[in-house]
């Protein structure tokens, strides 16, 4: 059967690592399961002990599914095979992922969740779909921060509206143009591309925003803990003074109670007068007590210990004490005076057992509150008890000249059943924490404040010092975030203006060197890609140089010929015209012309014929089909041919030496090249200059042939080029031929695998130095001219 | 036809590299009865009028030492001579090159020996 070829898919290298880690995770679950049952049911089945009765399949499932992702991470398989294996195991993943959050183990559920979608991700995020994302994710952010401008601006237009309200307009003109701006930012500014320096600004703002943000919540967390356990300090302390003041006060209640007592059952004390009772009250002292005093049964003053003048028992007490018989208390005032008082009264009784009258002991209650306040001082400096009644009116405030006196606990709930407790409560601006017992003996409250100030000054210093830190972790932050966004940003500005340089043409500008993988592959693209222009553009500008280089030696090689060649053309038809002129006109012609003439002729039209040879062997040149015939003779015999012909001769010495030298050699374009080294060494000599021919042998073995002259010489500028077609290094001084002399000559020495150079001697002239490879004379030798 | 040169002996110079050219221009036109000066380059050509004023001149223009161009501006910068010049040229743009150097007419290489007598004829008559 055929099946359809794997289409191979195209997924990130992380993506395979990821299917390749999951792989093995669960092959290690799926092994626990089978070899350590009971772990795997803990770890993963915890609440479902029943569904560790399929054991084995667990363990074999997590086992295949595991294996089959590794080999998708590892192989090319085909997109069936990572669509079905990644669903298998996020499916897997997912039900493990419910099973730890039924078991209320968040984490792991959360773990379990994140691989599921992380395979599923994997399998279905190939890298175009990777480049997709990087998409998606630029418009999420943009999605973000318009979400984000538009509630910056409403939290300022809200900032704004309580000044609107107290109709402090220009406030709030102020907050609502700010939150406009903020809203409509986009909207008023054209949209621009991010520039570097906006990006900086952005990186490092949002290096700063996190950290100071971690760092705000770190402090607040902390400072928050702090003032808690600095607050439940202060209430542990107050309940412990509210208790003591609680405590002493119902002892110094029965205390007063059966000193009362007592004095109302000293026998007698109804039978004695008025003076009587005086005389034993004056006798009696207890602490707090300013007086002792008497009543008779209706409340009416008897006695009393000291000389303020003499009051009725105050009616609530009168009525109190008749329903009770027995002794008790109330508040009173210091007769003669408003100061507030507190009576112990006990009733004595007669001898028929009826309420004769009451004795009293009157105690003040400024003095009481200093009493308590000494025992308040006990506890936290600073600390302010307060004693309340029934009905939660303040009865005792410990010291009534300090400002705290005035800054009474709100009443308490007298039916709060709770004997203890505590409470914040803010008074005049301030705020205490305050714990609060009641007396059931008495019905009275005591509470026990301390400002919270007190509690919080410690807090508020290490809240001080978090500041200061904040900011200076802010500074820090803003100066790696700065170092950081310009190692990121730096380069790239860089690069960018490598870039303008390159539309601008230089290509020198340096590159920017980075430690970031991404930047460096830009970076190395961008100087390959430069390279690569740089490289293109000399080529083609040297291309272009070369063709016109070519045009312009064309153009003038152009003008050369047609002045080369016309110009012995012209001399031959004028002096044939000449003499046909002469003939027509039926003249004697003056022989001596008719000479002339034909020698012109003849000279011009073998000048022509040598330009035309010229020209030709340039050609066969180019095409390779100049050919050499060599043969093997004496290069001796080659300088006499060359001599013979010569009209100049006796100018040109020649040394030579004894023996043959022999060469295999083309005779003819050797005598050519000899020819023309010779026509250019008297043409560029002064007149009757001697011109010196040297032959001679050198290792090699070579046959050396050097011309020698003392001439012109070839000025430096031109010396590189001697060689090359139509160059002529005198072409202002003189001008003859094509300029293709030495350029045939070094043509046709090098096919003979010899070589020609040039030197310039300091005295002047020039020196060709033409080498040949030499033929011992040893060898058979055939002359012959080819 | 050789013999029909005007008698009062007009003065040519020519202007000339080439010695075979020159030597046959120079014996045309003697023949037709002109003066001839004859110089090989410009300079000798500038050392020649010196010391006497030619009526017409044929100039090469690419000769070795002083070229055609330099001398005819070297001539025109004279203000005192103003004898026609005729350009003698291979090039193929011969009225161009005479027009560079103002010339008055050209005779392009080769030339018959009857254009040079009769545009020497021409020049010199139009000259008058």
């Amino acid at each position: 059967m055929l099946r359809a070829p794997v289409e191979p898919t195209d997924r990130t290298a992380v993506a395979r690592g990821l299917q390749i880690a999951v792989g093995v995770a669960f092959v290690i679950s799926g092994a626990e399961a089978l070899v350590a049952p009971t772990r795997f049911v803990q770890g993963v089945l915890a609440p479902y002990g029943r569904l560790a009765a399929g054991m084995p399949l667990w363990g074999i499932a997590f086992v295949a599914i595991g294996g089959c992702l590794i080999a998708i991470g590892v192989l090319h398989v085909g997109r069936r095979a990572v669509t079905a294996t990644s669903v298998c195991a996020a499916v897997m993943l997912f039900l493990v992922s419910a099973l730890r959050l039924t078991a209320l183990a968040w984490a792991d559920a959360v773990l379990y969740g994140c691989t599921a979608l992380a395979v599923v991700a994997a399998a279905f995020l190939p890298g175009s779909l990777a480049r997709t994302w990087l998409h998606v994710r630029r418009q999420l952010g943009q999605t973000i921060s318009t979400i984000a401008r538009v509630l910056m601006g409403l939290a300022l237009i809200g900032l704004g509206t309580p000044a609107a309200v107290r109709h402090d307009w220009a406030t709030a003109a102020l907050y609502f143009s700010l939150g406009a701006a903020v809203v409509l930012a986009p909207g008023l500014v054209p949209a621009q591309p991010l520039s570097l320096w906006s990006v900086r600004v952005r990186l490092v703002a949002m290096t700063v925003i996190l950290t100071s943000g971690a760092l705000i919540l770190a402090t607040l967390a902390i400072a928050a803990s702090a003032e808690a356990t600095a607050i439940g300090d202060a209430l542990a302390d107050q309940q412990l003074t509210a208790s003591e003041v609680a405590y002493s006060l119902t002892d110094g209640d029965s205390e007063y109670r059966g000193l009362v007592t007592t004095l109302a059952m000293r026998g007698g004390l109804a039978q004695l007068d008025r003076a009587q009772q005086r005389a034993l009250l004056q006798g009696l002292t207890a602490t707090n007590v300013y007086a002792f005093s008497t009543y008779d049964s209706t409340g009416a003053p008897v006695a009393r210990s000291d000389e303020r003048p003499l009051e009725p028992l105050p009616a609530q007490i009168l009525l109190e004490l008749q329903q009770s018989r027995a002794a008790g208390r109330g508040l009173a005032t210091v007769p003669g005076t408003n100061q507030p008082a507190l009576f112990f009264v006990a009733p004595y009784v007669a001898s028929g057992g009826d309420v004769a009258g009451y004795a009293a002991a009157e105690l003040d209650l400024e003095q009481l509150s200093h009493a308590v306040g000494a025992l308040a001082s006990v506890g936290r400096h600073g600390t302010s008890v307060f004693v309340l009644d029934a009905n939660g009116t303040p009865i005792l405030h410990p010291s009534p000249t300090s400002p705290d006196a005035a800054t009474r606990p709100p009443a308490l709930e007298p039916t709060d059943s709770t004997q203890t407790g505590s409470l914040r409560y803010r008074v005049n601006g301030a705020e205490y924490a305050a714990a609060y017992t009641q007396v059931p003996a008495l019905d009275w409250s005591v509470v026990s404040a301390y400002p919270l100030a007190y509690v919080l000054a410690g807090v508020q210093n290490g809240r001080e010092w978090a500041f200061g830190a904040l900011i200076l972790a802010a500074a820090l932050s803003a100066g790696l975030g700065l170092f950081l966004a310009d190692r990121v940003v730096a380069p790239l500005d860089l690069l960018g203006n490598a870039m303008d340089d390159l539309a601008a043409e230089a290509t020198a500008t340096p590159l920017p060197r980075s430690d970031l993988a991404e930047v460096q592959r830009l970076t190395g693209l961008f100087a390959a890609m430069r390279e690569r222009l740089v490289a293109r553009t000399t080529e083609r500008q040297n291309a272009l140089d070369s063709a016109r280089e070519a045009i312009r030696v064309r153009d003038e090689f152009m003008s050369i010929a047609a002045h080369e060649l016309k110009t012995p053309i012209t001399a031959t038809r004028g002096h044939a015209q000449l003499l046909l002129a002469h003939l027509r006109d039926g003249d004697r012609i003056d022989p001596a012309r008719l000479r002339s003439s034909l020698e012109r002729i003849n000279s011009q039209s073998q000048k022509l014929a040598r330009l035309i040879d010229q020209l030709l062997d340039v050609a066969r040149l180019e095409h390779g089909i100049l050919i050499i015939r060599p043969a093997r003779f004496d290069l001796r015999e080659l300088i006499d041919e060359v001599l013979v012909d010569r009209t100049d001769r006796d100018r040109i010495v020649v040394r030579a030496p004894h023996a043959p030298v022999i060469v295999d050699a083309d005779f003819g374009r050797l005598e050519q090249v000899l020819s023309n080294l010779l026509d250019n060494a008297v043409k560029f000599s002064p007149e009757h200059a001697g011109v010196e021919v040297d032959l001679c042998l050198t290792a090699g073995p070579t046959a050396r042939l050097t011309v020698r002259d003392h001439g012109l010489g070839i000025p430096p500028e031109h010396r590189a080029h001697i060689f090359e077609r139509f160059h002529q290094a005198h072409a202002d001084t003189h001008r003859s031929g094509f300029g293709l002399g030495l350029y045939i000559a070094r043509q046709i020495v090098e096919l003979h695998n010899g070589t020609i150079d040039l030197e310039s001697p300091t005295s002047g002239g020039t020196l060709v130095r033409v080498d040949l490879p030499h033929v011992h004379a040893g060898d058979s030798s055939v002359r012959q001219i080819g | 036809m050789l013999r029909s040169a005007s008698p009062n002996r007009e003065r040519v110079l020519i202007v000339e590299d080439d010695d075979g050219i020159r030597s046959f221009v120079t014996a045309v036109l003697e023949d037709a009865g002109y003066e001839v000066m004859e110089a090989a380059n410009g300079v000798e050509a500038l050392q020649h009028i010196e010391q006497q004023s030619p009526e017409a001149i044929l100039l090469d223009m690419k000769m070795p030492v002083m070229d055609g161009w330099t001398f005819a501006a070297r001539y025109r910068a004279n203000s005192e001579q103003r004898a026609p010049i005729i350009v003698m040229t291979a090039a193929h743009d011969a009225r161009a090159r005479a027009h560079e150097v103002d010339a008055t007419d050209v005779l392009g290489k080769p030339f018959d020996i009857t254009d040079l007598l009769t545009t020497v004829a021409r020049v010199l008559r139009e000259r008058r």
